[in-house]
């Protein structure tokens, strides 16, 4: 092997080469993966707390009984934007973000296949959420919850702007997420380093790939009903409008057809980052690891087949939706095996107690939970009881708060080191966790039974005297308390990026996986030099190349021409699909700002379409149509 | 080193949690009137017995699942406690290539303690290395595969029955009953008797109800709690919930489907009678309103007609025809105003003319401008309605 003695030189070129124009235009121009990454973790952690204290302010409404805080309207404003708020403005981008940013290095590339296509699909997310927010200042926030349902979503019932807002941003979040989908699955496909062959890949990024697929199939149903919702909002015409032959229950299919998916979505890369924490903390690989890619597979394909588990109240035959209790009991035996291979990883003991970890076993104490309720919800006759009841919200939120959000705050203290360098305060995120498992806990337990005892979801109020008093307001100390825990959490985090605090080391969890290998934080080129992975935790196997070290003249020539770019081209290594043999060399952009032009561009047009100026959207599709020839008129950067 | 005092630190606070949840359920678990778990009907029985098996079995895999993940939680600190003891038999892990270059003894972020050498945690004998992989072999394959899978086939098994048992079919002897979703307060319509009410529903004891709902705008969805399930009310389609109460009383619902402002105020109310009581309400509901007799009542009945009230209400017997709102042919019979959510006395009636929304935000039914003779006769009036 080679000796660090080389110039470095090719170390200053390769960070000349793959870093960041000066200034502010490099700023905005930039399309790395990290860049990009960060971005989408930061803004979307922004999100989850917004979200959250949307969530207080609802859970101080419903605090005592007749309660008079917020009113009808804008309780309803509440949930609709919680609910959007964190399904697409926080989960889905945040574990984008971890993916877009842990995965190439998990893979040892040194970027996307398609960055400019990351940087469209980070500026399309900011824009519709600027847009969705905007709502905010028009007065007319959307108030018809996050599903939408027709026929109150259409302008009949919803005559303001409130839905064409809610309408049109989320489709541009939809466009955002499918861009990223289709990139991730790229990068999967053909951006690994050599040697790492399928078997090879670190079960986080099988689990980014399993996502990608899945959004590749369920974002354009609701893409498409979005559409024809709009079409009947602005145009007349009559899809969803019973009356005219229209049928409201086309909504619901095609938009739980994304919707459940979309709750796996938010899952199974959550479960990725939970699995990468575990094998770090226990020092073994993961128990039956093939099973555990088998099954995120498996519940990637089976939660296609539930989407009717959602509407077992419509009225659809009984024979039918009993068909869709099995398939939904079916999603039981994968997720199964994944919590049974984190006991058994852990089994041997010897566990190091990071506070990422403790988000990990909180993870397995809340989700079981989640499903097994799951399971419960899946039984018709049981549904027709829970269903649209504070049951379900329980249930819920013990799947995608354990399911979801802990592994989040578990992987951003496991990968904050990588993202920026600094390492979250242990003390600080013990106590911030301590909080929110048991203001989670004591929020949302108690939310079960409240279903049991009738109370519907969505409601803004209620009156003295039907037993639900005590829970509800244990449920709203309960929030508080994760609340408190949040704000540590968030200001553990500021704290850690004061100027000067401590800098991380390149690993500073003894971690497994390729992204350990370079510095924190990454540096702009990755890796410096030639990688072979021979097993799936190559830090630990002894034999693998973990790109380190500065090419040596021994090198092959291609090797040579990707470390040593004198040429100033941003090269990447293609492989091959199964066995990442090394296939052809990729060179990819460095700056564009096309892709934010082109975001700008749908905003116009997705604009023109809210305020109903033909003008304005002809302008917007004209430049729509200018942004993209120019982004792909070759030599233009 | 992160010591088992560190541990403790977050263990002792989350101990309470399952405690105090507990106590609170017991102590809640008797004071909700309309709850699932008190079933009024072979139905709802059906359903609460469906509930308590998946209960049962719920929390006992749950508590498996614990019991499983505790034990190497356990193990992990018997194990720290030894290695404190005597120095640890660790292998170095291999270092990488490009290495630590910040250096691990020079960091020192505070709290964040990982000072102990990095070392793969694998058994240190054979035979331990064995053992340890016929444990994880079964983990996966009893608890992850054959467990979950006996289980949820018993549960198929169960919930296919019970949604058998508690199918929306025809039985014989039913009174049927179109219930009507409205934005926001339920029509009722006895097609048998040709009797239109609104919000309370009455039907008699121990005989098979089934009721055939409509909406007129959105989505809504009916629920009785202690009957039946929920089904929705979808526009242009036809839904039916059949139950058979078997206990009298008054019992609570509410729309469950999310449907616009006032949602959360569109409670129906359901009265299971004996069955002469009930014969003798439909006879009384199925006649006209009676004429006025006190003179500020049939001046009442004026205002009514021309202060705009009739456009949306009807009073059979008069000339009020309208059909936006509620029938209010006997509407001094009911308990409840404006969706069972007040008691249908003068005070509430007179606030829910002058200020509806101040009862329901977000009410259909706009405010009414009159003097206040007017609306003492209009009140007047509406009390005859009996």
């Amino acid at each position: 092997m080679t000796t660090p003695t080389s110039p470095p030189t090719d170390v200053e070129l390769l960070d000349h080469v793959w870093g960041p124009r000066p200034g502010f235009i490099g700023w905005l121009g930039q399309c790395n993966h990290k860049a990009v990454g960060r971005r989408f973790i930061f803004t979307s952690f922004f999100f989850l707390l917004l979200g959250g204290l949307l969530a207080l302010v609802m859970r101080t409404q419903l605090a005592f009984p007749d309660n008079d805080v917020v009113g009808p309207q804008g309780f309803n404003e509440l949930f609709t934007m919680h609910g959007t708020i964190m399904m697409f403005l926080f989960v889905v981008p945040m574990l984008e973000g971890f993916t877009i940013y842990v995965a190439p290095l998990q893979l040892g590339a040194r970027d996307m296949p398609m960055p400019r296509l990351n940087a469209f699909g980070y500026w399309t997310y900011v824009a519709g959420g600027i847009f969705l927010l905007s709502s905010a200042v028009a007065g007319q926030v959307p108030d018809s919850g996050w599903f939408a349902y027709v026929p109150l979503t259409r302008a009949e019932f919803s005559p303001g702007l409130n839905l064409d807002f809610w309408l049109l941003g989320v489709t541009m979040l939809e466009i955002s997420g499918i861009v990223a989908a289709i990139e991730v699955v790229t990068l999967v496909a053909r951006f690994r380093a050599p040697g790492m062959s399928l078997g090879r890949i670190p079960i986080f990024v099988w689990s980014s790939f399993v996502a990608s697929v899945m959004i590749l199939f369920a974002f354009p149903p609701l893409v498409a009903g979005t559409v024809l919702l709009e079409l009947d909002r602005k145009l007349g015409t009559v899809f969803y409008d019973a009356l005219a032959g229209g049928d409201p229950l086309l909504w619901q299919h095609l938009f739980w057809w994304f919707g459940h998916p979309e709750v796996y979505i938010q899952l199974i890369p959550a479960l990725g980052m939970a699995a990468a924490i575990v094998t770090t903390a226990c020092r073994r690989r993961m128990a039956g690891r093939t099973a555990v890619v088998a099954s995120l597979v498996a519940i990637g394909i089976l939660s296609f087949g539930l989407w009717v588990h959602h509407m077992y109240a419509t009225g659809i035959p009984l024979l039918a939706t009993s068909l869709f209790t099995a398939a939904s009991f079916m999603i039981a035996i994968p997720s199964g095996v994944i919590v049974m291979s984190f006991i058994g990883t852990m089994w041997w003991g010897r566990i190091r107690w990071t506070t990422s970890m403790l988000y990990v076993v909180a993870f397995v104490f809340v989700f079981v939970a989640g499903g097994i309720t799951g399971v419960m919800v899946a039984m018709v006759p049981f549904d027709w009881q829970a269903h649209d009841t504070y049951f379900v919200v329980a249930h819920f939120h013990y799947v995608l708060v354990g399911g979801s959000l802990f592994p989040i705050l578990g992987g951003l203290h496991f990968w904050m080191p990588k993202l920026t360098g600094r390492i979250l305060n242990e003390r600080a995120g013990r106590w911030a966790f301590a909080l929110n498992f048991v203001g989670f806990n004591l929020a949302f337990f108690p939310q079960h039974t409240l279903g049991l005892f009738g109370m519907p979801r969505r409601v803004w109020t209620y009156e003295e005297g039907l037993g639900w008093e005590g829970l509800n307001l244990l449920s709203t100390a309960g929030s508080y308390i994760m609340g408190v825990g949040m704000l540590i959490f968030t200001i553990n985090m500021l704290v850690a990026h004061r100027p000067g605090a401590p800098l991380a080391p390149a690993d500073p969890w003894g971690a497994e996986s390729l992204e350990w290998a370079t510095d924190s934080p990454a540096p702009n080129y990755n890796f410096r030099g030639s990688m072979s992975v021979e097993s799936p935790e190559p830090l630990w196997d002894g034999r693998s190349e973990l790109g380190g070290s500065d090419p040596s003249d021994d090198d092959p020539e291609w090797r040579q021409q990707l470390d040593r770019p004198t040429t100033g081209l941003r090269q990447g290594l293609a492989t091959t699909l199964l066995d990442a043999e090394p296939d052809h060399i990729i060179t990819l952009p460095g700056h564009s700002l096309w892709p934010l032009w082109l975001s700008i561009a749908i905003s116009v047009t997705m604009t023109g379409v809210l305020i109903d100026s033909i003008g304005l959207t002809v302008v917007g599709v004209g430049a729509i149509a200018a942004a993209a020839a120019t982004w792909l008129w070759p030599g233009v950067e | 080193m992160t010591s088992p005092t560190i541990r403790r630190r977050w263990v002792r606070p989350a101990l309470p949690v399952p405690a105090v949840l507990m106590a609170a359920m017991t102590s809640a678990c008797t004071s909700a009137p309309d709850r699932t778990t008190a079933p009024a009907s072979p139905q709802a029985s059906d359903i609460d017995g469906l509930w308590t098996l998946s209960l049962w079995l719920g929390t006992a895999v749950w508590l498996a699942v614990m019991a499983l993940l505790a034990v190497p939680l356990l193990r992990s600190r018997r194990q720290r406690r030894q290695d404190a003891d005597a120095s640890p038999e660790t292998h170095e892990r291999p270092t990488s290539s490009n290495g630590d270059e910040h250096g691990r003894s020079g960091w020192a972020a505070p709290g964040a303690v990982i000072d102990e050498p990095i070392a793969a945690a694998e058994p240190d004998t054979r035979a331990a290395a064995q053992a340890d992989e016929r444990v994880r072999s079964r983990l996966l394959w009893i608890g992850g595969i054959i467990g979950p899978a006996v289980i949820l086939l018993l549960l198929l098994v169960a919930s296919g029955r019970v949604g058998a048992s508690t199918a929306h079919i025809e039985r014989p002897g039913e009174l049927v009953i179109d219930v009507t979703g409205h934005m926001f307060w339920w029509e009722v319509h006895y097609p048998d008797h040709d009797v239109t009410t609104a919000n309370e529903i009455h039907v008699p004891v121990d005989r098979p109800v089934r009721l055939r709902l409509h909406s007129e705008d959105v989505i809504h969805s009916f629920w009785i709690p202690r009957m039946h399930g929920k089904i929705d009310t979808i526009p242009g389609q036809e839904n039916w919930l059949s139950f058979e109460p078997t206990e009298t009383g008054t019992f609570r619902g509410a729309c469950a489907e999310f449907c616009g402002i006032a949602h959360a105020q569109m409670v129906a109310w359901l009265e299971v009678q004996p069955e002469e009581d009930f014969d003798a309400w439909i006879e009384q509901q199925a006649a006209d309103a009676a004429p006025p007799e006190a003179d500020s009542a049939q001046l009442g009945e004026r205002v009514f007609i021309e202060a705009g009230c009739a456009a949306c209400h009807a009073v059979r017997g008069t000339e009020a025809i309208g059909g936006v709102g509620p029938d209010l042919t006997h509407l001094a019979s009911r308990q409840t105003l404006a969706s069972g959510i007040v008691p249908n006395d003068r005070e509430h009636l007179e606030e829910l003319i002058i200020d509806p929304w101040a009862v329901k935000p977000g009410i259909r039914m706009p405010p009414t401008q009159l003097s206040s003779e007017e609306i003492e006769a209009l009140l007047d009036y509406l009390e005859t309605l009996e």
